[in-house]
């Protein structure tokens, strides 16, 4: 940038706060969902009870051994109360040997 | 996606079905906890007022082809997005400029509220860091949703670019602290229904520093010209809480900050503590009266300032009660007991109340009676806010008293405990007015703001408008 001759010129600093968190990634990923468990879950909003069952269907009839676990036997992780859900939820999803999650909805 | 996070951590795989709109916060909050290419299967559209067959379609058309591909393609075939991390070096020289392209390159980096900035130098955030004995690069606090770290070094900075005092300092870490506690929940900030954090300043440091508690204090720039002319501690506070928000805990409106409509600044209260005929604020927490405190607060709604008349505290009973029933949307039930009420009341009113006898404590209960609804009122308003709920359906959660659990035509309160009510004395010192502050998510967290120990001599030497010749008004 030209800067007019008498203007002051400032060395300014960054105002966003320092990184703590290392960058990770996602876990692998399944070959193919037949015969694999995948486990719904819900955080009670945005029409999950219409969604969740709409791809329900779907995946069952594209992968006829998959076994799908729905957001009713799992806990309900909501806003209100999350720390304590995604607690249970480390439990249950362990415990019901979930291959795969999918969760919802967001909005 | 928080699920989805904890799945992914667990070695499981995940995708989290989200309204486009909502995926580059997704993306921001999985990053902030360590998950850098989160798997979103993006639902096209507002799906709240979608029908049936709208998603039906939807589901069938694009979401349920990303959810296999999120779940079964490999991280580095399938494109995915990585969020720009936070920097690693604070003393680094970002830009150089004059004071316009400061501004645009702040601005354009997102780093502002949309008004220019004080240049944020080297030598500024120094004169700032004399006004703590904490080290520059002491961790105050890790700010969600980013999880970045705040230091006295980068909250300076951002002081300095409200255009706060040297001496505000204090101030600021202090509400770093407060912002950064668990039950404050400022990751939730950020929320679809907009929660701007306030700060409520207590104690002797309020006087010292000439926050403004009477007349029009949410304003900006109200308070006395002739104190402390060359900054306004209600606004540029307010100001710096905002980009610390922006800056260190990372809300970006439309990427992590997802408010529909959004919400105005921070702002600052000061309790009106000569004007108030009860204890300080921060007295009435356990604090010593020589502390000096802040209050981090938020809201999500404000009432207007309604008027209220009358010598006698039970006429002030009914008419706040009734317009915090009125203005508190039954859906705050659901949040439960995590909800908060800030009701202000002008100097006038509250000496009416102490004059019946009512301590702080008492006028909170009486006003708790007199907030009141019809239980089937509610039931038909929570039944649309979130389906399926009621009264019922709250009780057996746990979330409110079994005793509310009554007839559809029977009066119940709107606010289940007093100690979900906060009173502050503030506003004109001549007018009988509240306004009620309403919040969701969030609790009132309260920290001493910790003094350096050359504190008189400094604020002694910091007296006056802070120019370098005599000032001209």
């Amino acid at each position: 940038m030209k800067i007019p001759d008498g203007q002051i010129l400032y060395d300014v600093l960054s105002p966003v706060g320092e990184t703590t968190v290392d960058a990770g990634h996602i876990a692998a990923r399944l070959n193919t969902l037949n015969g694999k468990t995948v486990c719904e879950v819900w955080n009670g909003l945005f029409n999950g009870e219409k969604t969740f069952p709409k791809i329900r269907a779907l995946l069952k009839n594209r992968y006829p051994d998959i076994n799908i676990i729905p957001y009713t036997e799992l806990p309900i992780v909501d806003i209100v109360r999350t720390e304590k859900a995604l607690k249970d939820l480390h439990g249950a999803i362990l415990q019901k040997n979930c291959d795969a999650i999918i969760t919802g909805n967001g909005g | 996606m928080r699920a989805s996070i904890v799945a992914e951590k667990a070695n499981i795989p995940s995708v989290t079905v989200a309204i486009t709109a909502f995926e580059p916060a997704a993306y921001h909050i999985a990053r902030a906890e360590g998950i850098a290419d989160l798997r979103i299967a993006g639902y096209t559209g507002p799906i709240q007022t979608h029908s049936d067959s709208e998603i039906d379609q939807a589901i069938e058309k694009t979401v349920l082809d990303q959810i296999i591909e999120g779940l079964t393609k490999p991280a580095e075939k399938n494109g995915a997005k990585v969020v720009k991390p936070g920097i690693t070096s604070s003393r680094e020289i970002v830009f150089s400029g004059n004071f316009e392209g400061v501004n645009e390159f702040f601005y354009r980096s997102g780093w502002t509220d949309g008004l220019p900035i004080i240049p944020p130098t080297v030598d500024k955030v120094e004169q700032f860091l004399e006004y703590t004995d904490l080290p520059l690069n002491e961790e105050v606090a890790v700010l969600p949703s980013a999880n970045l770290r705040a230091t006295p070094w980068n909250i300076a900075v951002n002081a300095v670019m409200a255009g706060c005092r040297p001496e505000y300092m204090p101030v600021l870490i202090a509400a770093v602290e407060s912002i950064a506690a668990p039950a404050f929940r400022l990751k939730d900030t950020g929320t679809t229904a907009s929660l701007r954090p306030y700060l409520l300043i207590s104690g002797p440091i309020a006087r010292q520093l000439e926050i403004h508690s009477g007349t029009g204090l949410i304003t900006p720039g109200a308070g006395k010209l002739e104190a402390s002319a060359a900054a306004n501690p209600n606004s540029t506070i307010g100001r710096a809480l905002f980009l610390i928000t922006r800056n260190i805990a990372g809300f970006r409106p439309g990427i992590s900050e997802m408010g529909v409509f959004g919400l105005p600044q921070s702002f600052v209260l000061a309790e009106d503590e000569e004007g108030s005929p009860w204890e300080p604020y921060h007295v009435e927490h356990g604090f010593k009266s020589n502390a000096s405190t802040v209050t981090a607060m938020a809201y999500v709604a404000m009432s207007y300032a309604f008027t209220s008349d009358g010598d006698k505290a039970d006429s002030h009973f009914k008419t706040i009660g009734l317009e915090l029933a009125h203005g508190m949307h039954p859906a705050f039930l659901y949040f439960a007991p995590d909800f908060m009420v800030n009701i202000l009341i002008a100097p006038p009113i509250a000496r009416v109340i102490a004059a019946d006898g009512y301590s702080k404590r008492e006028a909170i209960e009486q006003i708790l009676n007199n907030a009141k609804m019809p239980v089937g009122s509610i039931n038909e308003r929570l039944e649309l806010a979130f389906q399926g709920y009621s009264i019922h359906e709250l009780v057996n959660e746990g979330k409110i008293p079994e005793a509310l659990d009554i007839e559809p035509d029977k009066m119940i309160p709107v606010v289940s405990q007093a100690d979900n009510i906060n009173i502050v004395v503030c506003g004109s010192h001549e007018r009988g007015r509240c306004l009620i502050l309403f919040a969701v998510y969030t609790r009132p967290v309260t920290k001493e703001i910790k003094l350096p120990n050359n504190w008189a001599e400094l604020i002694e030497n910091t007296k006056g408008c802070g120019c370098d010749t005599e000032c001209q008004i």
